[in-house]
């Protein structure tokens, strides 16, 4: 159609705006099932939110009616405060650059590369958390602890080959690289999940055209395919900070014996160690966290919401893989070697200790049974009932909070800017919140009258959905932000509802990383410990409390035995996930042709 | 704080009417009871208790001692009387945590709890707000009989877990075992001792200022320099089992009891001059418990000679009514009085 070949038209009449009334009828006419049931799950979440969580803030805050700086000035009077917040930043900083680089990296291996190992891609991202994460980090203290770590030892022996004798070492888990190691095991994954993301997104023919241009693997690597994965990198970093900032199983574990305190650490601490718990200070230390997590959410919004990123488009594309020649070998060990030490090698030592009945320098084979297993499996009937409740609890849980995370990160992006951003904030208040206030704010809000959930199976699932829904929706919101606008505006201009968008475009398309992200949700709450230690009632016990309560007050080999069943439990449950989504699951998202 | 003001809604008028309504449960003796369950000794409950607990089916307990002992207590509770015992297990201040948490909102899921220190939150928080209730008035049978001395603030302590030190004997010789603290300092090498870190309870600083009141600074600054902090729990009785330290010190027998039961290289030995941490049971209010009879029986058991000698035997603790397995200069925790300076002297903020 040209303009040429149009009549002369009057000009158009100003635009009136239309009355109130019309306005609201308009409003009205637009809302379909699908945005209703949106916004009714959007009020429902951040209602709790702020209902929950606001009930302890407000208390500590406004003790007397008046705000109150007590909290932050308890905060920030703890004693070897400054040397703690320091100790985070370096540890959370170097582990985020190094877990950058080595996600990023295995993420090009598996989405560009002749060195693709589909399973391995397809499993990277949960690999870590199949061990509930406490258990991967005494696992590692059972390897590579000083004098009787399982690898120090073989390696002592190795060297004493070569005429080198060590009375201990040659590695220490307790140490600073230790710990910023292990922090970089648990990171990777989000670098991994959201550089797969991008690069499964930019068009490869860039890349070909670069390499036909005469670019070397290299220089198109630094020259093309970096800076379009700028977006991607950028999400994956300050998500980093987020989840480093909160991890809390590794300084727990590495933390004390190294002498290196981190805040997730001092925070728990401060709620644990004494009664009554000091909440005012914790909470006040939580600030720290709001610092820096709302500067990575900040900075989320903005990536995401750019514009820039890559986006799956409706144009097919396929990549052709490059081929890595003599590296490609060397490049599949690598995709191997992030298994073999987040899972393979913990599990191995937990087996031996569970066969053995403890952990020692001199393994015992002669003395091998599996009384451990007997133990926890067939004679602790709180650990049968504990198991059950968990993995019915994880299931529902994370079923509701991925369907709820989707809803909300689609409503987020339609939402106007304001709004927009008031309701993220919202949904995403409880992580920077220590799970152990989490559990406190349950207790006190929805524990007794009216309601009198405490102790009930309902204020665990309600807990757990307010504790990983933020974690849901940025992989929601990341799915979400991979769709481009004009796929869905050409659907909407073909006459399709949004019902049917949403089925037949949007949901197919988010579907691999919803997945990824159930099984995420799921392994979390079947391993959870802290919000589950205050909430979970006499008949209503969960695993990650046996868990706590193990490390507590029980021995390793009975903790190994258990955490062996969890990882197993954890396997089938996401090995049925798989098989039920069919396919390319947890490979994070992929190219859409 | 917030706390207070949440609390001072509650009713404080209970405890008159408590101790009325137990009274009237509790004048049988037990050769008159009609119960299946047959008084076997001095302290078992009359007939009519029996019942009225056997009616409600469950006690939930609230307990810090170890797995196997919370076990070992429920399974010979159940035994004796045919009633479930649903234990929530967690370290002292946790538990108490958890516990004022859920009588804030008015409803307490445990019938009683079980854990040192039990006199000061009880004593002074549990019990004035009107959460616990006295168990002098809970007209317990076994009371009669039970030492004195240890009744305190309404609660009655009936476990004695005193500190000892772990050994590994693959790396301590037998000659070399150390018989007091001091000689941990002595025996181990450089970094080869387990300190469980003290800041994770306030039994633990109240063993350190003992410590530094019988031995002085300079003892405790030996100590920082000879040890390694770990967080107690598996993480630090492993490591000792696997000889990657010599030495845990302060620790309890029940600590490291399943540790030696799977047959680690992993002895104790109880210093003559030590303290120890106090378990003690407190009964929740009856108008606020869900089992306020069968909390009674449990309570009655707990602090009954029968029942103290289950948790003794299944945790290598001692029993109030046996005091000549305390060690011979064994003192009772005291109020905190140096808490920083302790901390700081073992190099800990």
């Amino acid at each position: 159609m040209t303009t040429t070949a149009a009549p002369l038209a009057p000009p158009p009449p100003p635009p009136v705006k239309a009355p109130l009334a019309a306005r609201a009828r308009e409003r009205i006419r637009s809302l379909t099932p699908f945005r209703v049931v949106t916004g009714l799950v959007v009020l429902v979440f951040a209602l709790l939110v702020l209902y929950t969580l606001g009930t302890v803030v407000f208390r500590l805050f406004f003790p007397d009616g008046g705000f109150s700086l007590a909290p932050f000035r308890l905060a920030f009077t703890q004693p070897g405060i400054g040397k703690v917040i320091l100790n985070t930043v370096i540890i959370v900083a170097s582990s985020g650059v190094l877990a950058l680089v080595v996600g990023s990296l295995l993420a090009w291996i598996s989405e560009r590369t002749d060195a693709r190992l589909r399973p391995i891609a397809a499993l990277l991202p949960v690999v870590p958390f199949l061990l509930p994460p406490i258990g991967g980090a005494i696992g590692w203290t059972v390897l590579l602890s000083d004098n009787a770590g399982y690898l120090n030892v073989i390696l002592r022996w190795l060297l004493d080959h070569v005429g080198v004798h060590l009375e201990s070492g040659p590695f220490n888990i307790y140490s600073w690289y230790g710990m910023i190691i292990l922090y970089t095991l648990y990171q990777i994954p989000f670098a991994f999940m959201l550089v797969s993301a991008g690069l499964s997104s930019i068009d490869p023919q860039l890349e070909e055209a670069a390499r036909v241009s005469g670019y070397g693997k290299l220089k198109t690597l630094r020259k093309v395919t970096l800076p379009a994965l700028k977006p991607s990198i950028g999400g994956a970093g300050l998500l980093m900070v987020w989840f480093g900032f909160s991890l809390f199983a590794v300084p727990v574990i590495i933390g004390p014996r190294s002498g290196i305190e981190v805040l997730a650490v001092r925070i728990v601490n401060l709620l644990t160690f004494s009664y009554p718990a000091q909440i005012e200070p914790a909470v006040g230390l939580a600030s720290v966290l709001v610092l820096f997590v709302g500067a990575a959410w900040y900075f989320q919004g903005r990536i995401l919401r750019s514009g820039r990123n890559a986006a799956v488009g409706g144009k097919g594309r396929r990549a052709a893989p490059q081929k890595l020649g003599i590296w490609r070998r060397p490049a599949q060990a690598l995709l191997l070697l992030y298994p073999v030490l987040t899972l393979v090698l913990p599990v191995i030592a937990f087996l031996i200790v569970a066969l053995t009945g403890y952990w020692s320098a001199n393994v015992r084979w002669d003395n091998t049974s599996f009384k451990m297993f007997e133990t926890v499996i067939f004679k602790n009937f709180q650990t049968q009932l504990a198991l059950k409740t968990s993995v019915i609890l994880a299931l529902v849980g994370a079923t509701i909070g991925i369907v709820a995370a989707t809803l909300i990160a689609l409503y987020l992006r339609r939402a106007g800017r304001i709004r927009g951003r008031f309701v993220d904030a919202v949904i995403k208040l409880p992580a920077i919140f220590s799970p152990i206030v989490v559990g406190v704010a349950f207790i006190l809000s929805v524990g007794g009258t009216p309601l009198n959930l405490s102790g009930t199976f309902l204020i665990l699932l309600l807990a757990y959905l307010v504790l990983f829904i933020p974690q849901g929706t940025v992989t929601a919101d990341a799915a979400a932000a991979q769709i481009a606008p004009e796929l869905i505006e050409a659907a909407r201009l073909s006459g399709a509802s949004e019902n049917r968008i949403l089925r037949r475009i949007q949901l197919p398309l988010m579907l691999p990383s919803l997945a990824a992200g159930w099984s995420l949700m799921f392994v979390w709450m079947v391993g959870e410990l802290n919000a589950s230690a205050l909430l979970a009632g006499a008949g209503t016990q969960v695993i990650g409390f046996q868990l706590l309560d193990i490390v507590t007050s029980g021995t390793l080999g009975v903790l190994s035995a258990l955490v062996l069943l969890l990882t197993v439990v954890n396997l089938i449950i996401i090995g049925l996930s798989a098989l039920l989504t069919r396919s390319r699951v947890f490979t994070g998202v992929r190219t859409v042709t | 704080m917030s706390r207070n003001r949440v609390t001072r809604k509650m009713s404080r008028g209970v405890l008159a009417a408590v101790a009325a309504a137990t009274a009237a449960t509790l004048t049988l003796s037990a050769c008159g009871t009609s119960s299946s369950a047959t008084p076997s000794g001095p302290g078992d409950a009359p007939a009519d208790l029996v019942q009225a607990a056997q009616k409600e089916k469950t006690v939930t307990l609230y307990t810090a001692d170890p797995q196997n002992v919370a076990q070992a207590v429920a399974d010979a509770f159940q035994q004796k009387y045919g009633i479930e015992v649903r234990f929530v297990r967690l370290p002292s201040s946790q538990l108490e945590q958890r516990y004022a948490s859920e009588a804030q909102t008015g409803k307490i899921n445990a019938d009683l709890i079980f854990d040192a220190g039990v006199e000061v939150f009880g004593g002074q928080t549990a019990i004035p707000k009107g959460w616990g209730e006295p168990i002098e008035q809970a007209n317990l049978p076994a009371l009669a009989a039970f030492p004195k001395e240890w009744v305190k603030n309404g609660t009655a302590i009936s476990e004695i877990q005193p500190w000892v030190i772990a050994y590994n004997t693959d790396k301590i010789k037998a000659d070399a075992v150390p018989q007091t603290f001091q000689d941990v300092v002595k025996v181990a090498g450089q970094g080869q001792v387990i300190l469980p870190d003290p800041r994770a309870a306030d039994a633990y600083v109240q063993f350190w200022e003992l410590m530094d009141t019988s031995y002085g600074d300079a003892f405790l600054q030996q100590y920082k320099n000879t040890s390694r902090v770990y967080a107690s729990g598996a993480p630090a009785s492993a490591a000792l089992a696997a000889g990657d330290e010599a030495v845990m010190a302060p620790t309890t027998a029940a600590a490291v009891n399943d540790v030696v039961q799977t047959g680690a290289p992993v002895k104790v030995v109880t210093p003559q001059l030590t303290s120890g941490a106090e378990l003690g049971v407190m009964l929740t209010t009856e108008s606020k418990a869900q089992h306020p009879n069968a909390a009674k029986l449990l309570a009655n058991y707990l602090i009954s000679p029968e029942g103290s000698a289950v948790i003794a035997k299944a945790g290598g603790s001692v029993s109030v009514y046996d005091k000549s397995h305390l060690p011979a200069q064994y003192t009772s925790p005291k109020p905190l009085q140096n808490k920083a300076k302790v901390l700081s002297l073992l190099g800990l903020s």
